[in-house]
């Protein structure tokens, strides 16, 4: 059985904070993927699993079977999905990447700033206020569901109708959710649209 | 064959929908992380309607496993989930129930023993009930572990002991990853009705009365202890059994242990759990720089599939035996001494090496395998030596 290696192989690093939804948007981009007959992965990093604290996710998707369990230690795509973690934990956020590796930024500050902070003068950078979405769409500083329409925007390794269904399955599932599907549909599809990528 | 759809489900999510699949009769728990979202999930199914289990909050894990003993005497087909020091609190109980040849399930999603306390993997747990005389399986993802549970309950009824079913706290439990569910009357099909009269002795008998638990004498106690040693070494062909009806109905084939390019291996890894996924690709690495490297994965760990390791290792130069636990006892961990011991069995004389990794969650890389292997090539060329026979992999000294 061949494995997942190489070019075929997308690894993805999220990092947010917790409460924000980071370990759920990243197994819903698994799930979207293994919807789409793909083998799909996300493994949480546990930390003292607290509201507020960082969390980091490891996302792979292939279309081969995945053996490995390690975390992603060189990310083709990272993440950031609160916009703090930019100035506290830049280290642990830049670890393993290189000037290829596409940063994706839930921020409202402009490209530069993010590019300066960062310190990647020439990174693929991609921008989306997924917070301000949030806020608008159902009142809360959830943004991964805007956070997932920015990802397959940017990245196209899953489509936006793959996501409308993971998303659509997993809040119907559940008593708690089910009243904000249509607010977390509308923040998927305008985290797709709002979305663009910095100079 | 079963129908069978692949969706995306966590190491608790596919356990527990194997949970609801088989609708067993009694569930006794006490909840410890990473086992108590397994549970949740599973008592929202109860809750719901989906299944017919009786579940029953108890005060422990002591009382969770004499809880599952008495209703799986009684004739119920019995499932419960621990973890960690979980284990360790119901151990007692763990001899009980196979001194008394107690059919039932105990899901071990692996955990850390404290001190100092961690919730996260390693396989100091399991490594507690090893000589408890369960049968123990190790799962490698979410996907093993779905079906190890399924054949774990017409293992444990086939032999007529008590089996652990192994999966990796956090790394399989809280990680999601495609899985093929078979369809429920499959599954159902497979494992057959809980009739209480499908174990030879039910409590509830009441037609043919007997004592479960009884004292036994220095005159006797040996005899007991010797009928149980001698049925479990019947559990290998039971198990071999049961992996081939279940092929029949998935399509997976299952063996006591899984060999990756082991047929020209010189340096052989061997390790159990979420892990053998990383080796394996340590191994295709290393393959790519050409060295003659293999690994193997214990999926049956009790009783420890001697033959087919030492056939697997007929040829090798070297082993490294890599070890979730610490044994503490200048030897070294207890997978290595069991692979050590299963050598005996085989006219080749390898030389074996030892490294503990992945305490209390520790991340394991490609590269920190990939290291192992080389620290085994030097010593079996001479060309580096050792203070003895186990090392650390990961630690900052």
């Amino acid at each position: 059985m061949s494995t997942a290696t190489g070019k075929d192989l997308r690894e993805i690093r999220w990092h947010g904070r917790g409460g924000q939804g980071t370990v759920t948007a990243a197994k819903m981009l698994a799930s979207a993927a293994i919807i789409r007959g793909k083998h799909g992965q996300a493994m949480p990093e546990f930390g003292l699993e607290r509201s507020g604290t960082p969390v980091k996710v490891s996302t792979r998707i292939s279309d081969h079977i995945i053996n490995t369990r390690a975390p992603v230690d060189h990310p083709e795509i990272v993440i950031i999905t609160d916009p703090s973690l930019m100035f506290t934990i830049k280290d642990i956020i830049k670890a393993g990447t290189d000037e290829n590796t596409v940063f994706i930024v839930n921020t409202n500050f402009p490209p530069d700033k993010v590019r300066k902070i960062l310190d990647i003068p020439d990174n693929e950078l991609w921008i989306i206020d997924a917070s301000k979405i949030a806020l608008e769409e159902f009142g809360r500083n959830i943004p991964n569901t805007a956070m997932l329409g920015a990802v397959a925007k940017a990245t196209g390794i899953v489509d936006l109708d793959a996501l409308k269904q993971e998303i659509t399955e997993a809040f119907e599932a559940s008593s708690k959710l089910r009243a904000l599907l249509p607010q977390n549909l509308k923040a998927l599809e305008r985290g797709y649209e709002e979305v663009y990528k910095a100079d | 064959m079963a129908q069978t759809k692949v969706i995306a489900l966590t190491g608790n999510q596919a356990a527990a929908e194997a949970m609801r699949q088989i609708n067993f009769d009694v569930a006794a728990v006490y909840p410890i992380s990473p086992q108590t979202e397994l549970m949740g999930f599973f008592a929202e199914y109860v809750a719901n309607g989906e299944v017919d289990t009786e579940m029953v909050a108890v005060d422990g894990e002591h009382s969770a496993m004499a809880t599952c003993i008495g209703a799986a005497a009684a004739g119920a087909r019995t499932i419960t989930a621990s973890a960690g020091p979980g284990i360790a609190y119901m151990l007692e109980n763990l001899y009980i129930a196979s001194g008394m040849r107690i059919p039932l399930v105990l899901l071990d999603v692996n955990r850390a023993l404290s001190a100092p306390l961690s919730i996260h993997c390693d396989h100091g747990d399991s490594m507690l009930t090893r000589d408890t005389g369960w049968i123990s399986i190790f799962s490698e993802n979410a996907q093993e572990a779905y079906h190890n549970i399924i054949m774990s309950v017409k293992i444990s009824e086939k032999a007529m002991f008590p089996i652990i079913v192994n999966y990796d706290g956090y790394i399989v439990s809280h990680s999601i990853e495609d899985v093929e569910i078979l369809d429920d009357e499959s599954v159902r099909d497979f494992v057959g009705p809980s009739d209480i009269n499908r174990i030879p002795y039910p409590l509830l008998n009441t037609e043919k009365p007997v004592t479960y638990g009884a004292t036994a004498q220095p005159d006797y106690y040996t005899e007991c202890k010797y009928q149980q040693h001698v049925d479990f070494l019947k559990v290998y062909d039971i198990v071999r059994e049961v992996f081939d009806e279940f092929a029949q109905i998935s399509g997976k084939r299952y063996d006591l242990i899984e060999e990756y390019k082991t047929e020209d291996a010189e340096y052989i890894g061997i390790s159990m759990g979420s892990s053998f996924g990383t080796l394996k690709d340590a191994v295709d690495r290393l393959r790519d720089q050409g060295k003659k490297v293999g690994a193997i994965k214990i999926r049956l760990y009790r009783p420890f599939p001697v033959k087919e390791v030492a056939q697997a290792l007929s040829r090798a130069k070297g082993v490294v035996v890599l070890d979730r636990a610490d044994s503490f006892d200048g030897i070294g961990g207890p997978l290595f001494k069991d692979v050590s011991t299963a050598l005996l069995a085989t006219d080749n004389n390898p030389f074996v090496h030892n490294f503990i990794y992945g305490l209390g969650g520790r991340e394991i890389h490609e590269e920190e395998f990939m290291r192992a292997f080389d620290r085994l090539e030097r010593l079996e060329k001479g060309i580096e030596t050792r203070e003895n026979f186990v090392e650390y992999l990961q630690v900052r000294e």
